[in-house]
């Protein structure tokens, strides 16, 4: 299997060609109309332009899409649950339901309930757009971009070599998981402790002799400190920055006609 | 039979553009005739000028231990040069030597006679002219797709952008690593990633390419692949270098071939020559390729006469056999 499906998917996608540019802004500007906008209806609006087009123009299966948003969705719940569920005063008018718990009462209110719907679609909505950003491009086209955009040189270096080296940790690692476990050391849990431990310390000592393998590869190929290398030529495309344009002018205006409502 | 024998130089081998011409023995005729050569002492077998060498280069690592002891070898120019030895002989202690990584504890290395220096131009100007691959790829490959992975040395030279792209398409094409371009480079195959490798050095252009174990844990068909691409690479007037355990390898492959032992230097020359002798290849932790083997033994059956010129693939064997047993019947045919 391979070992990071999310990049197996942005390698083989309807908008693989798509200008990397294009991409980046339509996420990037649905996650600040969100964000500043922050109303249940916009951000709802912009899952269903985010989802339309993973599952509609890029191909994603909507299963997929699915399965790479329950983790942060997860987090998403967790969180906002804190916010739903307060100590609440019985007494108030504004409070729905309260539950006593010793000399405190545990319960909800109309606000609260609000705040966490906000949160929460606004939360997820933005995590759908970074998705559909992360699952159409391969990360080789977005380090391209950062560097036509003159992003420092450090941060898209780190990125390169981490995005690299991922693999050949995931590698070594389930390499030496198996060789653990074919020497019976998952067999308990108290040995599992230990094993992952020595996994853990092993990984650290491989990567320092994999960083000095690498500097010395590197350094053989020339290298004086710049990781330079050749970025492809998108193209722009018209049509789709058109596109672009109007599902963000669709929700500016959502955005604008929610905060005209809330100010009646 | 012409008197002079361009000892060293296999049939497939051509002289480099520039450097000593060779008239070419066809393969028959140094199976069929005496070699006065195969019989002098191997070190008296390089008939090209060296293209690297080590003149009494010690080096020691700075934990202490002593990876090079005195060692002094030369590298012909244009050949195909196999650098054999047991695992912590200093093969690639060498070669990161060749290529300035490590600088010599005493001693110099020189590229076309000249000592090499140290200071950044030098280095960047060595670096061009002698290519590194590594024995393992992943160590080597650190750009998220193959094609910039290519790009990356020729970046370091200065070259324009334009001279770059150019440079690096047309040794994709000629590495045939055309259909994986755009493949991130984690999703190779091991075989394919050590093709990359080496385009990622082919295309800086050098004179020398030295690879480190270039067929190691590569199935049979992959290593057919990598040296069907050295030798492509060979007869565009590189030197090739590779390292390796493989005697059978080095005897088919290789024009010249060097054993070291212990950071020294235990005996160079022509493989024919040098893998034929068991006390040496024992001394040095190797075995004696199969096919010197089996015609050591067919001789001493008598089954065939010792001749003067080793087998070096099963091939040679069957031809030396053939002929061997052959000749007579001919004789007679003709008679009548």
């Amino acid at each position: 299997m391979h070992p990071f499906p999310i990049d197996l998917y942005a390698y083989h996608n309807r908008l693989r060609t798509t200008h990397p540019a294009e991409k980046i802004l339509f996420a990037g500007l649905t996650i600040l109309i969100c964000l500043v906008a922050s109303s249940p209806v916009v951000a709802l609006l912009a899952l269903a332009f985010v989802t339309t087009a993973v599952v509609g123009v890029a191909g994603i299966p909507l299963r997929a899409f699915w399965y790479f948003i329950r983790l942060p969705a997860g987090f998403i719940v967790l969180g906002v649950l804190t916010l739903a569920i307060m100590s609440v005063d019985p007494a108030d008018a504004a409070t729905l339901v309260a539950l006593p718990l010793g000399p405190w009462h545990l319960g909800a209110t109309w606000s609260g309930l609000e705040r966490a719907a906000q949160v929460a679609s606004v939360s997820f909505a933005c995590v759908a757009s970074m998705l559909s950003l992360a699952l159409t491009t391969p990360m080789v086209d977005l380090t391209d971009q950062l560097r036509k955009w003159r992003v420092p040189q450090l941060f898209i270096e780190l990125m390169v070599l981490m995005y690299r080296f991922i693999f050949v940790f995931i590698e070594t690692a389930q390499a030496m998981y198996i060789a653990q476990n074919a020497r019976l050391g998952y067999s308990n849990w108290r040995r599992s402790l230990r094993s992952a431990g020595m996994l853990a310390a092993n990984l650290y000592l491989r990567s320092q002799a994999r960083a000095a393998a690498l500097f010395t590869a590197l350094t053989a190929r020339g290298y004086t400190g710049e990781l330079r290398v050749l970025t492809a030529q998108p193209t722009w495309s018209p049509r789709n920055l058109l596109v672009i344009a109007g599902a963000e002018s669709v929700l500016l205006l959502a955005a604008i006609a929610t905060w005209w409502w809330r100010t009646l | 039979m012409s008197g002079v024998h361009n000892v060293g130089t296999s049939p497939l081998g051509t002289a480099l553009p520039g450097g000593p011409q060779h008239t070419e023995e066809p393969l028959a005729e140094r199976r069929n005739g005496a070699n006065p050569a195969a019989h002098q002492p191997a070190a008296t077998t390089i008939d090209a000028p060296p293209v690297l060498a080590a003149e009494g280069v010690i080096f020691t690592y700075p934990d202490g231990t002593v990876a090079l002891r005195d060692l002094s070898l030369a590298l012909p120019q244009g050949r195909r040069i196999a650098i054999l030895g047991a695992n912590g002989c200093g093969k690639t202690t060498l070669f990161l030597h060749f290529n300035g990584i490590l600088q010599p504890t005493a001693g110099t290395i020189a590229l076309s006679g000249e000592p090499i220096g140290y200071d950044r131009h030098a280095l960047r100007e060595l670096r061009r002219r002698v290519g590194l691959v590594f024995q393992d790829p992943d160590s080597q490959l650190f750009a998220a797709n193959v094609r910039q992975d290519i790009s990356f040395g020729p970046l370091n030279l200065g070259w324009s952008e334009e001279q770059v792209r150019d440079k690096v398409e047309q040794v994709i094409s000629d590495t045939d690593l055309t259909d994986l371009a755009d493949r991130p480079t984690h999703l190779l195959s091991y075989g394919q990633k050590k093709r990359v490798a080496i385009a990622g050095v082919l295309v800086m252009e050098p004179e020398v390419i030295i690879a480190d174990e270039p067929t190691a844990g590569l199935d049979p068909e992959m290593t057919a692949r990598i040296l069907d691409l050295l030798d492509t690479l060979h007869r565009t007037g590189r030197s090739i270098v590779i390292s390796t355990h493989d005697v059978e390898l080095a005897l088919a492959w290789a024009d010249h071939v060097i054993v070291l032992r212990q950071g020294r230097l235990l005996a160079e020359g022509r493989p024919d020559v040098v893998l034929a002798d068991e006390p040496l290849l024992r001394g040095a932790r190797l075995l004696q390729p199969i096919v010197v083997s089996a015609y050591r033994q067919l001789c001493a059956e008598g089954l065939l006469s010792p001749s003067a010129v080793v087998p070096r693939t099963a091939t040679d064997l069957t031809a030396l056999l053939v002929q061997h047993t052959t000749p007579r019947i001919t004789d007679t045919d003709r008679a009548i």
